[in-house]
């Protein structure tokens, strides 16, 4: 799977670099697109995933339980989850250690670009999964991942091995609860019967948590 | 006893494990390494049933026995694998069936991308080693490996710690590269150096879509092939493999034509395709090979074959340069890391290094500079020390092939330098001289470069593994001698049959015009037989020079090369008249992020005014209306830290105007900053950095992932009083937490602020911060009170 850089959507990382201006300036256009295409050349894309039954919330089968009551809540009345990570990739980690050195603004606007490749690469992914479900007459919640609610980041590492994820793609876990390669996701979606509802992700759920200035300066965007 | 890898005969391997243990009722998420204590039936009957279908090895139930994947499961690396080894050995008894210790990855990556370091690494392969070697196990395999630095890390523990083979097989995709980006070249290159007894390939891939990636293999390696593929390719539905046993054996059968004698499954192979392997090869022996016909240097991710020019960019070196020189006693990484890449960007294919300065621990330096280049410079290095230590501290924490750059004919030379070299399995450069200096004919020369060569070769390092530098003086006051450099160089290459390095500029010293008489010689070297010259690729005449010589001698193909780089240059609009600076000040220059034009105009003002008048009178107040923008939200981020960046020219021109008159830097204050221990978010740090650098404070960035004793060793080494903390995690605030009572304790007086994601203002107190800055520009705010 590759990536072409029109997947990156260019208004959510001038949000992300804090930048909601009606007309943004062109010479920070002009940076993002440059930065959109460099990451989309660098990113190698890969995903994997796993369809459970569920028993309860717990993916049947696997010695895993999850914890928290978010993630009951968002299971509630599914039959089954799909259990799911992606990556761009280690190059795209050179890449921003090459920009840091070599000019920090553009660093910057090439980690808001990524963080939009990861999650585009995440979107088409999920939207696959959708329409292969609902033509078989199942319907899948929002991706939910580990740190949501109170969904423990800890989670992340019964995901990675149930998905056997640096085997499948590359994908490994640092010991304080890092995913590496840093723009990574693991997720979780479930299947129900009957459409549901979607819900805005937050926060917490959002690829520039890490650094969007408008959190920080107490007026969150909302999306 | 040690299997013998004998070339006329086949040793079978095993198949899968993990597929087996499922099967029999392991479930998902469950640790496979802990049955041998509480069901070591099923894995035995495993191992009983691969002997019975013709396995000659079998390898133990301890693919992730490691101490990091144990944690917390209440047993230890030495329990697990003494009693994976008995189970083994017991299936075995009776038989002649040998039992490897099985090592899969740890399961964290290495820094600097990820945050093990290669010294936690390679203690937790040793433990396991050790416990295997222990319990008598026959030899250890490493499988399923894509990170070539955490593969040396596992070989160099074996090694190290006892004398069982070592065979190492690495999981590759069809694009031929690993997860992580190691390419077949590098991985043979750098295994065959390190004294590993057999490669090769494992996991991922069905035979079919392997059988590309050995034909590679065997080209570059003698070293004995190994094959374990899986079940062809697996349905991402079901999770099922896609062949049978018979189309298994037969895909194999590839293999045999290839000369690979190892051969066994991975993933979805059961006993029944390896009885149909071991019954389908009968009575066949595997083809001979015909030798490696490919050699070179590498990195883990790029291989540099030495089968034409191949250019060695030099600048990564302080001699002469004070700058250069700043940069390694501040311990700027920064600054070398960019010589680095902008080398690689002038089309370098292998970069010198060189960090020697008096008083500097070299050996720490070079190992600094080596992790950190590696992570972003996709080019093969080559140590320049004269210190064995250092280049062995080079050698130790590159992962790949370097090049060691030198040894000359000295005996006490050449026996202190040689075993590292060969140790690590790096290519090296003789310099054709000895104590009695440089000999003034290129007679002498030969005999010293043959002596080289003996000694390399009775250390067992390889022919082309042994570069010649005849070396160049310099032409304007030894004149005869330019004639017999190049003559030893031709002798070099045509009686030696060795590759020749040559430092070239050196030739053209205190001449004017000094690039003329460089090229010219540069040419008529390479016409002699120079195919590593050593350069600075960033004069593009010299480059231009190497890229037609290359159409020449026919290395450059129908001239395609040449072409690309010149053909648009003939028609190239003529490079666009830089703007008319008229009027133009450095304020607006600032606020404009023009790099250039800060430069220019800093330089313009240092004639008449002082340098800290400059940063005092215009710089700072440019910045800080900068700042003030920014504040209103007039411009974002990304433009604020341009504006920084074209500052940080200016302050480049300001740093070199008072390095030439010697004077001391200038700086408002010594700040430290760090990204804790355990975290790589660093982005937000380095925007910290940037940002108060150009406010004139001296930053010491002990960059990411930083031990807390790092940090109080620092502050009190340096003399320093304000300490920037970073975390973005909620899980590694934690060490913040740790960081800051440390420090504290140390007595050491100091402030410290913090900041990244999850901190809030109350946080911050909460974990005993001073100060909470949300942003880059309130750091600027807390140094200016403290320092006024």
């Amino acid at each position: 799977m590759g990536l072409r850089s029109e997947q990156l959507n260019e208004r959510e990382i001038l949000r992300y670099l804090g930048c909601q201006a009606e007309v943004p300036p062109e010479d920070l256009v002009q940076s993002v697109r440059r930065c959109s295409r460099e990451v989309a050349a660098a990113a190698r894309p890969k995903t994997v995933w796993r369809l459970f039954p569920l028993e309860g919330s717990h993916p049947a089968g696997t010695a895993v339980t999850f914890d928290g009551e978010d993630i009951a809540r968002h299971l509630a009345d599914c039959h089954s989850v799909i259990l799911m990570a992606a990556t761009l990739g280690p190059d795209i980690e050179s890449l921003l250690l090459r920009a840091q050195v070599r000019d920090m603004a553009e660093a910057l606007v090439m980690d808001a670009c990524a963080s939009a490749a990861i999650e585009a690469v995440c979107d088409e992914l999920e939207a696959g999964l959708r329409s292969e479900w609902e033509a078989k007459g199942g319907y899948l919640t929002d991706r939910f991942s580990p740190g949501y609610g109170d969904f423990p980041i800890t989670q992340q590492s019964s995901l990675c091995g149930l998905l056997d994820v640096q085997r499948r793609i590359g994908l490994t876990l640092s010991a304080s609860g890092i995913l590496i390669p840093r723009k990574s996701v693991t997720a979780v979606t479930g299947i129900a019967d009957s459409p549901r509802h979607r819900r805005s992700r937050g926060c917490e759920g959002c690829a520039m948590y890490e650094h969007c200035q408008m959190r920080k300066g107490g007026t969150p965007c909302g999306s | 006893m040690a299997p013998e890898t004998r070339e006329n005969t086949f040793l079978f391997l095993d198949g899968a494990m993990g597929t087996q243990l499922l099967a029999a009722g392991l479930q998902l998420g469950q640790r496979p390494e802990l049955l041998c204590f509480t069901d070591p039936d099923i894995v035995a009957n495993v191992h009983r049933s691969y002997i019975k279908a013709g396995s000659d090895i079998i390898y133990t139930n301890t693919f992730g026995g490691n101490a990091h994947k144990l944690a917390g499961t209440g047993y230890t690396v030495e329990q697990v694998v003494t009693r994976a080894v008995e189970v083994a050995k017991q299936a075995a008894q009776g038989t002649d069936v040998k039992v490897a210790l099985d090592i899969g990855p740890i399961g964290e990556l290495l820094e600097p991308l990820g945050t093990l370091s290669f010294e936690d690494a390679y203690h937790l392969f040793r433990e396991m080693v050790e416990a295997g070697a222990a319990a008598g196990v026959d030899l250890v395999v490493y499988e399923t490996m894509t990170d070539l630095g955490e593969v040396r890390a596992a070989v160099l523990a074996a090694k190290e710690c006892c004398d069982l083979p070592v065979y190492v097989t690495m999981t590759f995709e069809e694009n031929r590269r690993t997860f992580t980006g190691c390419t077949i070249p590098a991985m043979a290159l750098t295994l065959e150096g390190l004294g590993v007894d057999a490669i090769g390939v494992n996991c991922s891939l069905g035979p079919v879509e392997i059988l590309p990636l050995m034909q590679e293999m065997a080209e570059w390696t003698d070293l004995p092939l190994i094959v374990k593929p899986n079940a062809g390719l697996p349905d991402p539905e079901t999770n099922e493999y896609n062949i049978t046993p018979e189309e298994f054996a037969k895909q194999m059968e590839g293999f045999v034509e290839l000369g690979v004698g190892i051969l066994g499954g991975c993933c979805g192979t059961r006993p029944d395709f390896i009885e149909a392997l071991t019954r389908r090869l009968t009575g066949r022996i595997p083809a001979r090979r015909g030798g490696k016909t490919r050699h070179g240097v590498c990195c883990a991710s790029n291989a540099v074959e030495t089968n034409g020019v191949r250019v060695i960019g030099e600048r990564i070196n302080p001699t002469g340069k004070k700058r250069f020189q700043q940069a390694l006693r501040e311990h700027d990484l920064n600054y070398i890391l960019n010589q680095g890449i902008e080398q690689q960007e002038a089309g370098a294919d292998i970069l010198d290094v060189n960090v020697g300065l008096p008083g500097l621990d070299e050996p720490q330096m070079m190992a600094d500079v080596v992790k950190s280049l590696q992570a972003m410079v996709p080019l093969p290095l080559q140590i320049d020390s004269s210190d064995p230590r250092a280049i062995e501290a080079g050698l130790r924490h590159y992962h790949g092939k370097a090049i060691v750059n030198s040894v000359n004919g000295k005996r006490e030379v050449l026996y202190s330098v040689l075993p590292i070299v060969k140790k690590y399995g790096a290519a090296v450069i003789g310099l054709a001289m000895d104590s009695d200096g440089i000999p003034q004919t290129a007679e002498k020369r030969m005999e010293i470069a043959r002596r080289i060569l003996d000694a390399a070769l009775a250390h067992g390092i390889p022919k082309e593994d042994v570069y010649i530098d005849c070396l160049t003086l310099t032409v304007s006051a030894q004149q005869a001698q330019a004639k017999e450099t190049l003559s030893a160089v031709r002798q070099v290459k045509e009686e030696l049959g060795l590759h020749n390095v040559l430092g070239v500029s050196n030739i053209s010293f205190g001449l004017p015009d000094r690039i003329r008489i460089t090229e010219n010689f540069l040419v008529q070297a390479m016409q002699c037989g120079l195919d590593l010259p050593i350069i600075n690729p960033n004069q593009k005449q010299i480059m231009d020079a190497v890229a037609t010589f290359k159409v020449l001698s026919g290395e450059d193909r129908d001239a395609a090369n040449y072409i690309e780089r010149f053909a648009n240059a003939a028609t190239a609009a003529p490079s666009p008249v830089a703007a008319p600076s008229g009027g133009m000040d450095i304020s607006t220059a600032i606020a404009k992020g023009l790099k250039d034009e800060c430069r220019r105009l800093t330089a313009e003002l240092l004639k008449t005014k002082t340098e800290l008048e400059v940063i005092n009178d215009l710089l700072i107040p440019a910045l800080d209306k900068v700042g003030e923008r920014y504040e209103r939200q007039e411009i974002f981020l990304p433009q604020l830290i341009n504006s920084a960046n074209a500052s940080c020219e200016a302050f480049e021109v300001i740093k070199q105007s008072i390095l030439n008159r010697g004077g001391e830097s200038v700086s408002k204050g010594k700040i430290v900053i760090a990204t804790v221990e355990g975290d790589i978010h660093d982005i937000g740090k380095n925007i910290v950095k940037v940002i108060l650098e150009n406010y004139g404070y001296q930053v010491i960035d002990l960059g990411r992932d930083v031990p807390v004793q790092k940090v109080v060793d620092a502050a009190i080494e340096n003399d320093v009083h304000l300490i920037g903390l970073s975390a973005l995690m909620t899980t590694t605030v934690e060490s913040m937490r740790k960081t800051i009572e440390a420090l504290h304790h140390s007595g050491h007086p100091c402030v410290i602020w913090v900041g990244g994601a999850v901190l809030t203002p109350e946080y911050a107190q909460e974990i005993g911060a001073d100060y909470y800055a949300k942003d880059a520009m309130e750091t600027v705010r807390y140094a200016e009170e403290l320092f006024g």
